[in-house]
């Protein structure tokens, strides 16, 4: 090495490690892996992103979520052609990307008072709305009533508010009812709605036939999330669908639907499953057979009922992306190299119960060393991975982080740092800020100061002058 | 010191690096092996981060930082 002689050899951080069992391959030598690459987010370069919009930054890609979208509507359709498909807001309720659902055909699922009216102000009509969750405010009740909502049913209470508003309005409710059920999956989801084994459901469903301000249409089932089994959603459909009959045999109304839900997995690694999301997860077909194939062979003889589902995760997740970098670099005491992002927990609220795949914006080589990954919080909490295997980083590398697309923009936190920018590469390849970086202004906009507490820099400065005489 | 522990080890040119006094064995990249082997010439710390610096054109701040680093390796590997 000659301090004359120019060099275009890459750098790479000095790193020494410890070879132990388990970095041996069979040969002997240290393991040699690669953490993978990637350049490009939906063929728009990572760098000329971070450059443009800044790190940390999310990003979603037009195309995929709607051959996702595609994908998974035509295996639906295809099997059972009465299907009409709802967009699971609270899994991600950007505009942007809910515009994209419902050009493709979504109808809307939302849980709330103000998702209901993200709905609206989309401009999508409330006979297009399907209204759920376990609290629906008065005044959103009396819109949804107005509007001709689909309101699903979580509680005995909730029959009683709906007659009583819809009286007041001399009105009919459209009403489904919300049935939860054991399908054989640990935890059973008991809170929603009204259990299927106890007789609850019938009761209320006995209820609701008899109500002259109520129009009974159909139930409703949502068993879980990330739902691995397939065969809890036979059991479902098989339960929903003997209740369907029941209702109608025992009370005279006719029923025209089943909503099944959503629940269906992503291709994420949910912690504490050993197999590779590849083999893990089943394929979207076999959902959709388990599910029809019950519904057809439960109404052989008699007109099938339109199918609803509720999908979002399965939709959205693989169509987000995270982009972070390496803010500083540091060693644990015990050896380990850590590295601070510009993305934290703060950000990745699903990082709790899933382990995204982290890539590299390039090649740094298969010297693999172990590594943490901290956020940019000051809170010693915000880890971001413990045990990643990754080459020796600069500051200043990034990092991209998939899947990310479900509920991370929904449940991320205003906490210590400004959110970032979410774009969303078109199909085009036109790079949209469909969300801006959040800002002093946005944050405190709904912070009041009482104007005796309002103190100018003079006041400090005087109050100072003050304190030193 | 540091140069007559250093040169107590035994490195190969794929980076791989046994240490005789305690058994242990250790994987080097290739930036390591380079710093590795001007402190095992006898180059002071500063020395080595001017060579790092000019071999890879990286500023001189970074490479006295990850020198100083690499050092602090050694130690925590109980090898300087």
């Amino acid at each position: 090495m000659s301090p004359s002689k120019k060099s275009v050899k890459k750098y790479t951080k000095p790193s020494i490690l410890k070879l132990g069992g388990p970095l041996y391959a069979k040969h002997g030598a240290a393991s040699k892996n690669s953490v993978p690459v990637r350049t490009e987010i939906g063929r728009v370069p990572v760098a000329q992103l971070a450059a443009e919009f800044g790190s940390p930054l999310f990003v979603f890609v037009e195309d995929t979520i709607r051959a996702n979208f595609r994908s998974y509507a035509n295996v639906f359709k295809r099997l059972y052609p009465k299907t009409v498909f709802g967009w699971s807001y609270k899994t991600n309720y950007l505009k942007a990307v809910c515009a994209i659902f419902h050009e493709e055909g979504a109808i809307a699922e939302v849980v709330s008072d103000f998702e209901y009216e993200k709905a609206r102000a989309l401009g999508l009509p409330g006979d297009q709305i399907i209204f759920n969750g376990p609290y629906k405010p008065k005044n959103a009740l009396q819109r949804a009533i107005k509007e001709k909502a689909l309101i699903h049913i979580d509680s005995i209470d909730e029959i009683f508010e709906i007659e009583n508003i819809a009286n007041s309005l001399d009105l009919e409710a459209r009403v489904g009812l919300r049935v939860n059920m054991n399908t054989g999956v640990y935890p059973q989801w008991s809170r929603f709605g009204l259990n299927f084994e106890t007789g609850q459901a019938l009761a209320a469903a006995k209820q609701l036939a008899r109500s002259k301000a109520i129009k009974f249409e159909g139930l409703h089932c949502h068993i879980g999330t990330f739902m691995l089994s397939v065969e809890a959603y036979t059991i479902a459909a098989e339960k929903i669908a003997s209740l369907f009959l029941e209702i109608e045999r025992e009370t005279g109304i006719t029923l025209n639907y089943i909503d099944m839900g959503g629940g269906f997995p992503s291709k994420n690694h949910l912690k504490g499953v050993y197999q590779a999301p590849e083999v893990a997860v089943p394929s979207i077909s076999e959902y959709a057979s388990a599910i029809t194939d019950t519904l057809k062979a439960t109404f052989s003889d008699r007109e099938l009922p339109t199918l609803i589902l509720e999908a979002g995760r399965h939709l959205i997740d693989e169509a987000g992306f995270l982009i972070t970098s390496v803010v500083s670099r540091k060693l644990l005491p015990d050896a380990r190299r850590a590295y601070v992002l510009d993305a934290g927990v703060n950000l990745l609220y699903t990082s709790t119960w899933y382990r995204p795949t982290f890539e590299l914006d390039g090649d740094e080589g298969s010297f693999l060393e172990p590594a943490v990954l901290f956020g940019p919080l000051c809170m010693n909490i915000d880890v971001v991975d413990s045990h990643l295997m990754l080459p020796p980083l600069r500051v200043g590398k990034r990092l991209i982080l998939s899947p990310v697309g479900a509920y991370n923009v929904t449940q991320w936190m205003q906490f210590i740092q400004y959110s970032p920018a979410v774009v969303l590469v078109r199909k085009t390849g036109v790079v949209d800020v469909i969300r801006e970086r959040e800002n002093l202004a946005a944050v405190e906009g709904l912070e009041r100061l009482p104007a005796d507490l309002n103190q100018t820099e003079k006041s400090f400065q005087a109050q100072k002058i003050r304190k030193a005489s | 010191m540091l140069q007559n522990r250093l040169q107590q080890l035994a490195t190969n040119d794929d980076g791989f690096c046994f240490d005789p006094r305690t058994g242990e064995t250790y994987q080097l990249n290739e930036t390591a092996q380079v710093l590795l082997m001007e402190l095992k010439r006898g180059r002071s710390e500063s020395e080595a981060a001017t060579l790092l610096a000019a071999d890879f054109g990286i500023s001189i701040h970074e490479a006295e930082a990850d020198t100083q680093e690499f050092i602090q390796l050694l130690k925590m590997n109980g090898i300087a």
